[in-house]
């Protein structure tokens, strides 16, 4: 075997691996939005964490390996510019910087993951939305499709990439700019619910100050017993301690109010921590996470069908009535030999493209036609045929 | 010798499975080998001394013996074929329905065979009946019969009222396969002083068509001269036939778009069919060729049924 050929099958796999990748990309993506959502086992969520850092390490080395090798053949910026490398960039170093470095560097000092909610900086909510980016990588894939519809056509494909580009980034500065709107923030939203439990808490730690000053110690009980059944009208409150009580107050069990299911939501969901005066709250952001989340997954998914949907329609459009039109046309000119004429679809008939393929099927192919002499001078077979020959 | 034998058949296998020709008829494939050899001689003369190929034969016999091999092939594959057609595809009783008159039909037969035989036997004439070939081969003559005595237009109208005709679509199929077998007598050496595709000028062909329908009613004297004349006819563009017959005028464009056919050419997307393509741009030259445009328009409408 030549080196040459040696080197495209090696090429072949490559470029088949990467494809490989892609999907598996986009696969984590979904699953570790589901993960937040459902509550996956945390085994689960650190396996997640390890691909997705896999894959950005991969897209890195291929980004950096297909800028070293386009500074041999047409050059870095034609590479960055023209052939999507600015996609290759996006979706590779950024994220793993950003994103799952982090989240891989945090893991193996401490044995946590990152939790995405509360006092995190808000690049850091953004760099989740732009973790999608990868999905442009999909218009890598489309040479896959090169066997469907005559997707093999560049311009079908140039043309349907730049769709999918503007497409993809609509919906993409959308999610950014959602993930901007304060009030639609994970944040905003527990911050509002912690100003709430500040001041019902606050009011109760005044009564409690109030017992302490009167030396009312034994009213604390019955105090306590009315105030505990409002902590289950919030199913977000997982648990209600009392912290830093005067020694005065004696009390069975610090312990005012627990969730039934309270180590596995704990171990399973976002959840936030909050002090105020005698109390310690603990409570699920979930719910808000999870709004976030189904906005983030609705988006990943409005992409996902959306490029299906143009890929399948919006291609097929374009190649039967531009891409195939042109393509028939260029042959017809180019070989001397070919005289196949251009179909023209009745209901399409009046389109500017079809009104010139009707002039090149009954103007030109029937002059090319009285020009065209047959000449049996060249040979359908080769002398390279005759290689490998086994005599 | 034996070995020599061995290695030029397993040559000319390996040849005639190359993809490029793998489909063309037996006549094609030998017009594509002999060009090949012709365009690469120099190169294959080198390559057929080395202790692969024929290292024992000087290269220019090697040739010679590679030819004769392949076309004692080509000669017997064609001769199997058309002996197929003329005994098993043809009901040659249409001649007497046509014309009125007692035929022995086997006879026919026999005669036809041999004729067919000695025209395939001669490279010239047998490299004319490629077009021939394809057309019976593809069952070509049955489908368009079929679908033009069905719509019962332009095109059947000339073929059975004004040719007067009057018989059923099978009938013509084996009628029309009768003319195009003898169609290419035209193009035999040993019965033509010239032959028609050396001809030059109009005049000169319908000299050759007539000197050989002549020719042909005198060896087979059990077929009509109006038969031989439509055979032979059926090489002569519209506006030099004399007999003024559609049977000829079909044949004609036939001969034409087989003659330009190419086995295995599928329609590409976004264009017509190799068939609907010949016809559509035939109908726009069809004065300057000399096609009926009345049939070859007819021919365009169907184009897309007959396969």
């Amino acid at each position: 075997m030549s080196k040459k050929n040696k080197s495209n099958i090696l090429l072949k796999i490559l470029e088949g691996f990467i494809n490989l990748v892609i999907f598996i990309s986009i696969l984590q993506i979904l699953f570790e939005d589901i993960a937040i959502i459902k509550g996956f086992d945390p085994k689960l969520k650190i396996i997640l964490m390890f691909i997705g850092f896999g894959i950005d390490l991969i897209f890195t080395i291929e980004f950096i390996a297909r800028s070293i090798l386009s500074t041999k053949n047409r050059g870095f910026i034609a590479y960055f510019f023209y052939q999507y490398g600015w996609i290759d960039f996006l979706c590779s170093i950024p994220l793993l910087i950003m994103n799952s470095l982090p989240s891989f560097i945090l893991f193996l000092t401490t044995k946590t993951l990152y939790k995405s909610t509360v006092g995190f900086i808000k690049i850091i909510r953004i760099i989740r939305a732009i973790r999608i980016t990868r999905i442009l990588r999909i218009l890598r894939v489309l040479k896959i499709l090169k066997n469907l519809q005559n997707a093999n056509s560049k311009m079908a494909q140039n043309h349907l990439s730049q769709i999918l580009v503007i497409f993809i980034f609509t919906l993409l500065i959308s999610l950014i700019g959602y993930s901007f709107i304060s009030d639609f923030s994970v944040n905003k939203m527990i911050e509002k619910q912690v100003q709430t439990y500040q001041l019902v808490f606050l009011g109760y730690n005044q009564i409690i100050n109030d017992f302490h000053v009167n030396s009312k110690y034994d009213e604390l009980h019955n105090f306590l017993s009315k105030i505990k059944s409002s902590f289950l009208v919030d199913p977000k409150v997982l648990s209600v301690e009392m912290i830093n009580l005067p020694s005065q107050f004696k009390l069975q069990d610090n312990l005012l109010y627990k969730i039934d299911n309270f180590d596995h939501i704990i171990n399973n969901f976002s959840n936030y921590q909050l002090d105020i005066g005698f109390f310690r709250l603990i409570f699920s952001t979930q719910y808000f996470e999870n709004l976030k989340t189904s906005v983030e997954l609705l988006i990943f998914i409005s992409i996902i069908l959306g490029s299906i949907l143009f890929i399948f329609i919006y291609l097929r459009s374009f190649v039967t009535r531009i891409s195939d039109i042109i393509y028939i046309i260029f042959k017809g000119i180019k070989h001397k030999d070919y005289f196949l004429m251009v179909k023209i679809p009745e209901n399409y008939k009046d389109e500017e493209i079809f009104e010139f393929a009707k002039f090149y099927n009954d103007i030109y192919l029937p002059a090319k036609r009285k020009q065209y002499q047959k000449t049996e001078q060249t040979s359908k077979i080769s002398i390279d045929d005759l290689m490998n020959m086994d005599l | 010798m034996a070995q020599t034998n061995q290695k030029v058949d397993q040559f000319l296998d390996h040849l005639l499975s190359l993809p490029p020709i793998k489909k063309d008829c037996p006549i094609g494939a030998e017009q594509q080998i002999i060009t090949f050899i012709k365009t690469n001689l120099p190169k294959l003369e080198v390559s057929f001394t080395k202790p692969e190929f024929f290292p024992d034969l000087p290269p220019k016999e090697t040739i010679a013996y590679i030819l004769s091999t392949l076309q004692k092939r080509v000669v017997d594959q064609s001769i199997n074929f058309f002996k197929r057609i003329i005994t098993s595809e043809i009901d040659f009783s249409i001649l007497r329905k046509v014309r009125k008159r007692p035929i022995d039909e086997d006879k026919i037969k026999e005669k036809m065979i041999n004729l067919i035989t000695e025209m395939i036997s001669d490279p010239i004439c047998r490299s004319q009946m490629k077009p021939v070939f394809y057309i019976l081969e593809q069952k070509y003559i049955n489908k368009v019969v079929d679908l033009l005595f069905e719509r019962k237009a332009f095109t059947y109208n000339e073929l059975v009222r004004v040719q007067k005709c009057y018989i059923e679509a099978p009938e013509y199929v084996s009628y029309l396969k009768i003319l195009l077998l003898l169609s290419q007598f035209v193009n035999y050496p040993p019965e033509n002083k010239k032959i028609f595709i050396n001809a030059s000028t109009n005049e000169e062909k319908v000299q050759i068509c007539n000197n050989s329908a002549k020719t042909l009613v005198r060896k087979i004297p059990e077929i009509d001269i109006i038969e031989c004349k439509l055979a032979v006819d059926s090489n002569l563009p519209e506006n030099l036939i004399e007999i003024w017959q559609a049977s000829s005028r079909l044949l004609f464009i036939l001969l034409h778009r087989f003659n330009e056919y190419e086995p295995g050419l599928k329609a590409e997307k976004g264009a017509e069919t190799p068939d609907k393509s010949w016809y559509g741009v035939a109908r726009k030259i069809a004065k300057d060729f000399g096609y009926s445009k009345g049939i070859v328009d007819e021919l365009y409408l169907i184009a897309n049924e007959i396969r």
